[in-house]
């Protein structure tokens, strides 16, 4: 689902929803549908179990869970009630008009909106009801569920630092939900990504694929220095940090690839210095230290006896694929 | 072009950490260049004037291109015979298709080849110096100097990394090439059928390096092992020049590596 629709089904859903306020409650059956001009498919209705405050199933500005929705000429005539809202999302603004209808075990009404979500303009309207199941609840039971939900969600200390990189928007969008745990957040990142091989890769794979209004570079919204990171990760470089790494890490890759070489070699038990020197560079010892790919004299101004030079050349890479599997 | 090339560093030092280690390689070689995709990635003193070796032969392959027909005969004058270095031992009076001795130049380096296609086309050696010198002024090969068609060491002979990319680019325009380049081996005859050649392929990565196309080596006491490899993996292309390699070979196949690593990764 693209976001722009996740706002306002957000938006209709808490209201719907009718949920959460302190105080003594009762349990409703609430079904919600949803409609919008232009949507491909049609959203099926959605039956959610809710705690309603005893009494307050006809007051929209009770019963709506959504702090951004601000209820206003809420009147109540016989058994409708009607009343305007305005919704106001990180600047985006909603507008519309609702009204409903309460009997003694059940409600039901519909609700306008229009404005802008995820940066575009949408309208929608939203049939709900309501259906008295009875029994008693405490109304901040969910709000208390959902508080401790974002809690732990919002908890740095149970996610790697690859991990959270990725968890960025809930940080550090916008109203995002987990905005005041933004320093702590960004602080794990700094400190972990100039050592985390995994965490460096992630971050600028992370950053370079950015799409969608919104959401932020990690490595700018934290203030990481990239260049300095770089430099610090890129120390790091070893067999198995080998793979994440190289792309980033060219000079410490190539030492590393180096390094490999000379290990092949040396476990190639070599009984001379100059055998060694010789597989090093490429050279076969066997052979007294001849170029596997010997091209001298190529354009050299001396006659030449060479037959076939590249001869040599194809033997030698021959025995480099042995060595080396290219 | 010079300038863009820098631009194209200093952009990539913004926008990718690889590129924040704008000369990773130092000890590879006295002058090297690698591309990808067509940009400037790593670099090392590419305008220092150096000998190229027989790298030179990719301004005689590309006039060759450019004013041969690749069935057009080329008859050997003695001056080619008498060609030192690489060589295949070309007779007097030996007639080839103009593209076997391409392949000839091109593959084994041979200068004799060479030789034969620089008095075919221009009638001369030094009428032939002149046109390499230039196509080079016309392609913005500001820091290269011929003084001879096949890449002899010769005081005023040089070239530079940065010059030797852009030539590489001239060449790669011609559909040709790549399938020439890309040969382990070739067999050529003289027109008559009377003698065959066997041309074998020096550079080392054709064939074993995943991806090698080509394009040239070099080497003379002077400008040491030298290199111009173009490799293709996927949607992603690199070009490398390395003048007076080290262990040229590795260098390349490991530089190559990295490249197609960074360019995995790269915006």
């Amino acid at each position: 689902m693209k976001r722009y629709f996740v706002v306002p089904v957000a938006v209709i859903s808490s209201l719907a929803s009718l949920t959460a306020f302190a105080a003594p409650g009762e349990y409703w059956e609430v079904t919600s549908k949803m409609e919008m001009p232009g949507m491909p498919f049609a959203m099926p209705p959605t039956t959610t179990k809710v705690c309603i405050q005893k009494g307050g199933e006809n007051n929209p500005e009770k019963t709506s869970g959504d702090k951004s929705c601000k209820m206003s000429d809420v009147k109540t005539v016989g058994n409708k009630t009607t009343w305007k809202m305005r919704c106001d999302r990180d600047g985006e603004v909603m507008t519309g008009s609702g009204e409903q209808s309460t009997s003694p075990n059940g409600y039901q009404g519909k609700m306008q909106m229009s404005g802008k979500s995820g940066g575009h303009d949408m309208s929608m309207s939203t049939a709900f009801s309501g259906k008295r199941i009875g029994g008693s609840c405490d109304t901040e039971e969910l709000a208390k569920k959902v508080n401790k939900q974002i809690a732990e969600t919002c908890d740095t200390a149970g996610h790697g630092a690859a991990e959270l990189i990725n968890m960025g928007d809930i940080y550090l969008m916008s109203g995002a939900m987990c905005a005041n745990k933004r320093e702590e957040y960004c602080s794990t990142i700094r400190k972990n990504v100039g050592s985390d091989a995994d965490a460096y890769a992630t971050l600028l794979e992370h950053d370079k694929n950015l799409v969608g209004g919104g959401r932020v570079g990690v490595a700018k919204a934290c203030g990481v220095n990239m260049a300095s990171t770089t430099k610090s990760v890129c120390k790091t470089l070893n067999d198995s940090s080998y793979d994440k790494l190289s792309p980033y890490c060219p000079a410490e890759a190539k030492s590393w690839r180096e390094a490999q070489r000379k290990k092949e070699c040396e476990g190639r038990s070599y009984t001379s210095q100059e055998d060694l020197k010789a597989c090093l560079s490429g050279k076969n010892p066997s052979h007294g230290g001849r170029s596997y790919t010997s091209d001298e004299s190529e354009s050299s101004s001396s006659k030449s006896g060479l037959s076939n030079p590249a001869g040599a050349a194809i033997e030698g890479a021959k025995k480099l694929k042995g060595m080396f599997g290219f | 072009m010079r300038t863009g090339l820098f631009i194209g560093l200093w952009l990539l030092a913004l926008n990718a950490p690889a590129a924040s280690q704008p000369d990773p390689f130092p000890q590879v070689a006295d002058a090297y260049l690698v591309e990808i995709d067509g940009i400037a990635v790593w670099a090392r003193h590419t305008d220092r004037h150096l000998p190229p070796a027989s790298l030179t032969k990719l301004m005689t392959a590309l006039l060759a291109l450019e004013h041969g027909q690749p069935d057009e005969t080329v008859t050997v004058t003695p001056d080619a015979t008498h060609e030192t270095g690489s060589r295949l031992g070309l007779k007097t009076g030996e007639r080839f298709k103009l593209h076997d001795l391409l392949a000839a130049a091109m593959l084994p380096s041979a200068n004799d080849a060479c030789q034969a296609l620089a008095d075919h086309l221009a009638g001369s050696e030094t009428r032939f110096v002149a046109r390499m010198n230039h196509r080079a002024a016309e392609l913005g090969m500001h820091d290269t100097h011929f003084s001879n068609a096949c890449g002899h060491d010769e005081p005023e002979h040089h070239s530079s990394a940065h010059d030797l990319a852009l030539l590489a680019h001239a060449l790669l325009q011609h559909a040709e090439l790549l399938p020439l380049t890309s040969r382990k081996e070739l067999q050529i005859a003289t027109l008559d059928g009377a003698r065959r050649y066997t041309l074998a392929n020096k550079n080392a990565l054709i064939g074993r390096y995943n991806g090698a196309l080509g394009l040239k080596t070099g080497y003379t006491p002077n400008a040491g092992k030298c290199l111009v490899a173009y490799a293709k993996r996927g949607e992603h292309t690199v070009l490398l020049v390395l003048l007076h390699g080290q262990d040229r070979w590795w260098d390349a196949a490991d530089i190559l590596d990295l490249a197609f690593d960074h360019a995995r990764v790269a915006p």
